[in-house]
């Protein structure tokens, strides 16, 4: 029975919380089981609050059976990233400097999920302070790919990829300042979505780099992160740089029809250096997208390594400046990963603000070239196979660069500000996830969501879920 | 037509020093000799961007750019 709870989509989940063929008890108490048995294995959380989650579910219930009027996440058990703030609550960040750390203010994005229902199971694994993509963390242990422990599970948000894929929650909240929900989503085989800069409220979650913070949600299908951006999209009194655009029912944007839309494939920069089966992946993809009504467009897109670059003249001081304190007081108490902070002490304020002040340009350069031709942009978020942990470890600080390269084709859409969805596309030689992303104009999320749920009706990768029963087995 | 970006340089001990004497943040030798030639590569990046500019680019544009392409822009 237990199976078959955490079988469901977390859409489905929530209908059969409502009809109340399935209560929210059962599904709290199911996910609490398989994390006890996994958590050893896979390190996706860092705090699993058992007695809380099974007591708000009971509450849940209850308030089903009285009748009263629930939101769309009612009885759902999610988990999110450890770095949105619950007033009171320690939130480390993946941080030992944090470790301690119990913010005075709640994120409104867990207001949100809260006022729509949902069950908080715990908080999840990351990178020290969302710094690295690839999951490293030796504070809180290495976050480990569900689909084999001795790969990584991709960073920042390591554990939300991990335990959505392993099904010991139905979604999870990220954050993604260089595609920190699209590498553990592509990694793990589910879905993530980087917002439009600005769609969703930043207030109450630690920052990495103001500029270029994203919050977003991973979840196994497409239809399940529409219904988590409808409950966290929106304009916010505490968030001056969150949009006030209007939010759209992402779920009824969900029609299936795809006829005519331009698929952008672009021949420059995206596939440089790509493994021959992640190309394989992605070709596929394409096919798939085109049998359902889709026309290709080949394109040279305006040269995304000035975006990186400029992205990171604009991160790097950011980071520091987050950071400034504890590198003079505390930077003992760092990992290897403080040589991806200290950059940042050394770059002029003046070329800070000259990235910023090309920025706009920039964007308008951008998608004028790329969205006046085609309507979206598809390319791989890591165009080689999942590495092994000990591949993508550093061997030192002058190592980072490497690893950071894990990032590059993610950075530039963080820089322009667009919306980026990854989306599961099968495995690669070595059996880990392949995922392409799909990058839209600003505010384009629904037609995003459109075409990849379109995309998951004729394939099932969405479906396929890793085989953890040999850490299962009693 | 492109103009040429202006080239600047680097150093480790350029960059360990302004490390310590602005921030008050030691950078042992080793990883500013590693960091030098990435934080060369970007200043530069940012030098032929600004070469690009106008006076009147205003970074606060960002949002409001962001709005404004939801829609693909008129034909001029």
């Amino acid at each position: 029975m237990n199976d078959d709870i955490l079988d469901l989509g977390l859409t489905e989940l929530a209908a059969a919380i409502r009809k109340r063929t399935v209560s929210s008890y059962e599904a709290t108490r199911a996910c609490l089981e398989r994390t006890e048995r996994l958590q050893p294995h896979l390190n996706c959380f860092i705090s699993i609050e058992a007695d809380g989650a099974l007591k708000a579910a009971r509450a849940a219930d209850r308030a089903l059976a009285r009748g009263a009027k629930v939101g769309l996440l009612h009885g759902v058990p999610l988990a999110h990233k450890d770095l949105f703030y619950r007033k009171g609550h320690i939130s480390t960040g993946g941080a030992k400097i944090l470790r301690d750390y119990r913010p005075r203010v709640t994120a409104t994005v867990i207001e949100r999920m809260q006022a729509a229902g949902a069950i908080w199971l715990g908080t999840l694994n990351m990178s020290e302070f969302a710094g690295n993509p690839t999951g490293h963390n030796e504070h809180f242990g290495d976050c480990r790919n569900a689909w084999n422990v001795q790969h990584v599970s991709g960073g920042s948000s390591s554990g939300s990829g991990v335990a959505v894929a392993a099904r010991l929650c139905y979604g999870s909240l990220g954050s993604d300042t260089g595609g920190s929900i699209r590498h553990p989503a592509a990694f793990n085989g589910v879905v993530g979505l980087k917002p439009t800069y600005g769609r969703v409220s930043r207030f109450g979650v630690l920052p990495r780099s103001w500029s270029l913070d994203n919050v977003g949600p991973l979840a196994r299908t497409v239809r399940d992160c529409a219904r988590l951006m409808r409950v966290i999209a929106g304009a916010d009194p505490n968030d001056s740089t969150c949009s006030s655009e209007r939010v759209p029912d992402y779920e009824k944007e969900l029609t299936g029809n795809v006829k005519g839309l331009r698929i952008g494939v672009p021949k420059n920069y995206y596939y440089e250096n790509s493994s021959a089966d992640v190309r394989r992946r992605m070709q596929e993809s394409l096919k798939a997208l085109e049998s359902v009504g889709a026309r290709l467009v080949e394109l040279n897109v305006p040269d995304p390594q000035r975006l990186l670059d400029l992205s990171n003249v604009i991160s790097q001081p950011e980071v520091a400046a987050v950071h400034g304190k504890w590198l003079r007081e505390r930077p003992q108490d760092y990992s290897i990963w403080r040589g991806a902070i200290e950059p940042g002490l050394v770059i002029s304020a003046a070329s800070y603000l000259e990235a910023q002040m090309a920025r706009p340009r920039l964007v308008r350069e951008f998608i004028d070239a790329v969205f006046g031709r085609v309507d979206l942009l598809h390319a791989p978020v890591y165009s080689k196979p999942v590495p092994t942990i000990a591949e993508a470890m550093p061997r030192s600080p002058g190592d980072i660069p490497r690893v950071q390269g894990i990032s590059r084709n993610n950075r530039p859409a963080n820089f322009l500000g667009i919306p980026s969805l990854s989306v599961p596309a099968g495995f690669s030689s070595n059996g880990l996830p392949v995922a392409f992303q799909l990058m839209g104009r600003p505010f384009s999320e629904p037609l995003l969501l459109r075409v990849a749920d379109a995309y998951q009706r004729v394939t099932d990768w969405h479906r396929r879920s890793p085989d953890l029963s040999r850490y299962l087995a009693k | 037509m492109k103009k040429n970006r202006r080239k600047t340089m680097v150093t480790a001990e350029l960059l360990a020093s302004i490390s310590l004497t602005l921030r008050g943040t030691r950078i042992t030798p080793a990883v500013a000799q590693a960091l030098a030639p990435n934080l060369e590569r970007l200043n530069n990046a940012a030098l032929a961007a600004a070469e690009e500019s106008d006076f009147n680019d205003e970074p606060a544009r960002f949002a409001s750019v962001l709005a404004q392409l939801q829609t693909p822009s008129p034909r001029r």
